[in-house]
């Protein structure tokens, strides 16, 4: 008896809040301004989220290479790697550039000139 | 963001500088010797690894035909300048001038077969692949200028020909 006491009250609430909840839906339904999408809404909104998430992965990357940069492990042989390639580079361009000055002057000192 | 950014954008201009600086010193300090010297003979030297014993040889014949060349072009000039006052006074015997550019000729022709010879000379001084090297690179350096010269004038003559 008590049991079948409970059971009628407690449908009795859900079936309150089913009709609230519907009323409710409808305000809002109601409420709610019927205005025309722009168009392309949907093309644009993907667009801004996938912006978003290229924008987001570019700062990761920035980050983790700022980070990378940082760090003494990477940094001294940068810059190590750095020195010895523009000290190598500018030997070779130097020498080269030796030798042509070097030619030069022999070539004036054996060579006529036009006459 | 921002901080990122500013941190690579300083690696980047630090790198560039530290790698310029390397390069500019580098190429600073091979250059600067050869640019000060005074001898005519650092090319033979650098470019043909020539030993002392070679290259005092070189520079007893390269000492012995610059006189030589000097007074050639010494000629040259004169005979050149002794054409232009002939032409500037307006003289009508043409066959003075023809002589005198006859003479001109003759002058640069000696100049030049003695340039050659003096090249061959050396050329005999050195280990002999370097100079069959070296009398290439001479050749190629003093002929090969004029060839290229007469290739391109008879080029123009011909192109000019197929016009007229």
């Amino acid at each position: 008896m008590v049991a079948g006491s409970v059971r009628p009250a407690a449908n009795m609430n859900r079936l309150n809040q089913n009709t609230n909840d519907d009323g409710l839906a409808t305000l809002l339904r109601a409420a709610r301004p019927q205005t025309e999408l722009p168009p392309r809404f949907r093309e644009n909104v993907r667009r801004r989220i996938d912006h978003g998430e290229a924008h987001t992965a570019s700062i990761i990357w920035l980050e983790a290479l700022a980070g990378w940069l940082l760090k003494p492990r990477f940094a001294i042989p940068s810059i190590a790697v750095l020195l010895l390639m523009g000290t190598l580079i500018g030997s070779l361009n130097g020498q080269a550039q030796a030798r042509l000055i070097a030619q030069e002057r022999y070539v004036a000192m054996v060579v006529m000139p036009a006459h | 963001m921002r901080k990122p950014v500013l941190i690579v954008l300083i690696a980047l201009a630090v790198g560039a500088a530290l790698f310029g600086g390397a390069f500019y010193c580098a190429r600073y300090f091979c250059v600067q010797p050869v640019a000060t010297s005074t001898d005519d003979l650092d090319w033979l030297r650098m470019e043909f690894n020539l030993t002392e014993a070679h290259l005092a040889k070189i520079r007893v014949l390269h000492e012995g035909y610059l006189p030589i060349c000097e007074a050639n072009c010494r000629n040259i000039a004169l005979k050149k300048r002794e054409l232009k006052q002939a032409e500037a006074a307006g003289t009508n015997a043409t066959e003075t001038l023809r002589q005198l550019q006859a003479e001109v000729t003759a002058l640069r022709t000696k100049c030049q077969t003695e340039m050659l010879a003096h090249f061959e000379e050396v050329s005999l001084a050195m280990p002999p692949e370097q100079g069959q090297r070296y009398l290439a690179e001479m050749k190629r350096l003093t002929l090969g200028s004029h060839e290229q010269v007469e290739e391109s004038m008879s080029g123009a003559s011909e192109h000019g020909r197929e016009h007229h």
